[in-house]
């Protein structure tokens, strides 16, 4: 278990790169030490009609000088107020948070992994394949977005193959991409990591049961501490609910009950 | 330097502050922010006898300057929370408050029960969750049941004060206050969270899992203030003020409506710093206006 810190983070950029979605830097050194793939923040908004902070998974830490990058997409009016912070001004955050990817197994075997991710899911995919390449593992990265991709450039640079696909077609396979998934898996896979809507991960771990092949979901929930106090945002995992903030956000896809 | 103890049933807190329950899990989780020790006392999660589900899930909502939970007491049963969270607890110099809660007047005895050697400083009796369908608020909206689960209680509770928590859910919060205090009441703490309910008007269903939920934060403040004032003044008990306290303002003014301690919840998920920062403000407010104890300004609203 790391360190949680509660600290002031300096923006160093924000930036629009997509419809609805931004991408931020800050500046929290204490975080970005200690920060693994899967984990996340609480950003503190400092509005009093607006109470609660907001978890948003890390796309990356300790890239340079103690940063951690975020990519978020504007759902309401938090991540509003977000896209509207400009470099040099702070925010308030806690992290990192939660248990994060286990890759322990995979990375001693130096095989093959797989990530899936849909939409806003996509970005702590990143910060896992990029730990994972470190390792010397290689991995076949798996995208589907509603209409335009994200964050494809970083993730070249991270996957042995990079798959992608777009509901409209604008873009890569025309369709799920879970399509793509179950015509380009292989047997050397190892371990299968998703994040994304809760029907993509379902899909996910179901296929990944089928073919015998530990699976890992990064799930979210509406959250008030963070920290495993209110118990507010939990999943049905087994017969009982376990916390996303502490118990997760990482769980094994065939422990979680996808019909609760 | 002002001095920010006071006194519930014969038992000395050392500041007002308090955390209350459902916010502050058992305390470990905000240890490494805060100064546990600086605390008054914790109020820990509600427990049971046995373990409880709890509600499905969503259990929160964001509202306009508050939030709606349904959790309804997800915990791991009294067996388990004496094992495993009380010892960490009691490394720190402050008071135990341990919330019961229960369904029938059976259930809250056996849980007092489970703690009697656990020399914990308060027990706390939950009558006033909106989210359990049976007992809990149920409870603690009749007098005469409140009265009658808090003789029970303090029947089986030796000599540990029994604080009454009460639901602001009802007509008359003082006839309530007052049959808590004929059944032999220690102390009160008021507010629990007001019933509530978001709609989401795209998917046409409720927010929540269980529909309606309790509403919190300072969205609710105005009306704690009240009713710890209207109560204080009925009944002669001291009383845990709570409901939407987020700065050393907000625990003045409840201190000045009546309460002789404040109870810091909501506002412990929108800074993980509230209470320290809330007994800063409080002592240099005692020390800018000249006052030697809290008894000073306490209940001096006419």
């Amino acid at each position: 278990m790391t360190e949680k810190v509660f600290q002031h983070a300096k923006i160093l950029s924000n930036a629009q790169i997509a419809p609805q979605i931004f991408s931020m830097t800050l500046h929290a050194p204490e975080i970005a030490d200690t920060a693994r793939a899967g984990q996340f923040v609480m950003v503190y908004l400092d509005r009093g009609e607006m109470l609660l902070p907001r978890p948003i998974s890390l796309c990356d830490a300790g890239l340079h000088s103690g940063e951690i990058h975020i990519v978020y997409q504007v759902v309401g009016a938090g991540t509003a107020v977000m896209s509207e912070m400009t470099a040099g001004e702070g925010l308030q955050i806690l992290g990192a948070l939660g248990n994060g990817f286990q890759t322990d197994d995979i990375t001693e075997q130096r095989q093959r992994a797989v990530l899936v991710g849909g939409g806003i899911g996509a970005p702590p995919l990143y910060f896992l394949a990029k730990q994972l390449k470190a390792r010397g593992v290689s991995t076949d990265i798996y995208l589907g977005f509603r209409d335009e991709p994200i964050l494809t450039d970083m993730f070249r640079t991270v996957a042995d193959r990079l798959f992608i696909a777009t509901e409209s077609g604008n873009f890569g396979h025309k369709g799920l991409i879970t399509e793509v998934l179950v015509a380009n898996m292989n047997d050397s896979v190892l371990g299968v990591y998703s994040c994304g809507p809760k029907p993509l991960l379902r899909a996910v771990a179901e296929f990944s049961q089928a073919a015998k092949v530990p699976c890992q979901v990064c799930m979210e929930a509406r959250m008030a501490c963070g920290i495993g106090t209110c118990v507010g945002c939990v999943v049905k995992v087994g017969e009982s609910y376990a916390r996303v903030c502490t118990e997760g956000p990482v769980f094994y896809g065939n422990e979680v009950n996808w019909n609760e | 330097m002002s001095n920010l103890s006071v006194n519930i049933a014969g038992v000395e807190l050392k500041s007002p502050i308090v955390t209350a329950s459902g916010t502050f899990g058992s305390g470990k989780e905000y240890a490494q922010f805060i100064d546990l020790n600086r605390l008054g006392a914790i109020t820990v999660k509600g427990v049971s006898h046995e373990p409880w589900q709890g509600n499905p899930p969503p259990r929160i909502a964001e509202t306009h300057g508050g939030m709606l939970n349904a959790v309804g007491l997800q915990n791991p049963g009294a067996k388990e929370f004496i094992e495993k969270d009380l010892p960490f607890l009691k490394k720190f110099d402050t008071k135990i408050i341990v919330n019961l809660c229960g369904r029938t007047v059976e259930d809250y005895i056996a849980v007092t029960q489970d703690f009697a050697n656990a020399a914990i400083d308060f027990f706390e009796l939950n009558i006033s969750c909106p989210n359990v369908k049976a007992g809990g608020m149920a409870m603690g909206t009749d007098p005469k049941m409140a009265e009658e689960v808090t003789r029970a209680v303090k029947k089986h509770a030796a000599n540990t004060p029994v604080i009454v928590k009460l639901s602001p859910n009802v007509t008359d919060i003082v006839a309530i206050a007052k049959g808590a205090e004929a059944g032999g009441a220690d102390g009160l703490c008021l507010i629990n969270t007001l019933l509530g309910m978001k709609i989401d008007i795209y998917k046409k269903k409720p927010i929540l899992g269980n529909k309606v939920g309790g509403l919190s934060g300072p969205a609710i403040k105005p009306v704690a203030v009240r009713m710890v004032y209207q109560v204080a003044k009925a009944v002669n008990l001291p009383i845990i003020g709570t409901g939407g306290a987020a700065t050393w303002q907000d625990a003045i003014e409840f201190i000045m409506a009546g309460a002789t301690a404040v109870s810091v919840g909501t506002a412990n998920f929108s800074n993980p710093c509230a209470t320290m920062e809330m007994l800063d403000g409080i002592a240099a407010y005692m020390e800018n206006n000249n006052i030697k104890n809290l008894s000073e300004i306490r209940g001096i609203i006419e």
